[in-house]
């Protein structure tokens, strides 16, 4: 039964050092990401309220503009899913490697 | 030598069943890739044209409408791409409230001023910048850049 052990533990280890190989900082940078985009939001929207008062744009002008940051934001969300699942993605490929490797090294 | 063979046998089925799952996005496109970035290009120029009759851009309009649909389709194409494809949905919508709203103004008024010329171009580059980043990353980790960062204008 040793051998199973031997597997287990370092399948443990190998995928703990995998995952803080994969995702580290990812978490940070999600959140850099989407401080970013509402830090800009605000510019803009700041912006926007200023050329409307100055009457550089009008009123329709200012609503459709609101209109494509919303759909901007939607975009950045997709983009957001998509970055997760690629770390994933690579993640479930390492780990994959992973098993292999280890089933080599202990068993064989 | 049994329980050996069952260890085996055990390592083997979690090999199987982890490889067995499907992929959880697809793959990096150099196609999608270079039509998202070319596309850029291409619409920032005819949007910046929008001083001008929409009467007189017709032909360059109903163009980049044409490679927006095929780069679309392409990336529709792509297994696994929901993401992706549903960037490029928003993006040339043309009942949307990117490119399509831009055009519709154009058309309905003639000539756009400069100024809602300016934010819509910082808009639509943006959103090309998702694409391209979502694209990147598909290939390697990528740092997505966007109009608002410091180094891309």
């Amino acid at each position: 039964m040793a051998n199973f052990d031997d597997f287990i533990d370092a399948l443990k280890e190998g995928a703990k050092k995998l995952a803080g190989e994969t995702f580290d900082g990812f978490e940070d940078q999600a959140k850099k990401d989407a401080e970013d985009f509402i830090e800009k939001s605000k510019e803009d929207l700041k912006r926007w309220t200023k050329l409307l008062a100055q009457g550089d744009i009008n009123e329709q002008d200012f609503s459709d503009l609101v209109l494509a940051k919303k759909a901007l934001a939607e975009m950045f969300a997709l983009r957001q899913a998509g970055l997760t699942l690629i770390k994933l993605e690579r993640f479930r490929k390492g780990f994959i490697n992973l098993v292999v490797d280890t089933a080599f090294d202990v068993f064989l | 030598m049994i329980k050996n063979y069952r260890m085996k046998l055990y390592a083997l089925f979690m090999l199987l069943a982890l490889a067995g799952c499907s992929t959880l996005i697809g793959p990096h496109s150099p196609t999608a890739y270079e039509n998202a970035t070319s596309l850029k290009a291409e619409v920032l120029v005819t949007l910046g044209k929008a001083n001008t009759p929409y009467s007189d851009n017709e032909a360059e309009i109903e163009a980049i409408k044409l490679k927006a649909e095929q780069a679309y389709e392409y990336v529709k194409g792509v297994p696994k791409n929901q993401l992706s494809t549903k960037q490029w949905e928003i993006l040339k919508d043309p009942d949307g409230d990117l490119l399509g709203n831009f055009l519709k103004r154009w058309k309905e008024r003639s000539t756009l001023s400069d100024t809602i010329i300016e934010e819509y171009k910082k808009l639509a580059s943006d959103a090309f910048d998702e694409i391209i980043c979502l694209e990147a990353n598909k290939k390697e980790p990528t740092e997505c850049m966007t109009d608002g960062d410091s180094n891309n204008g």
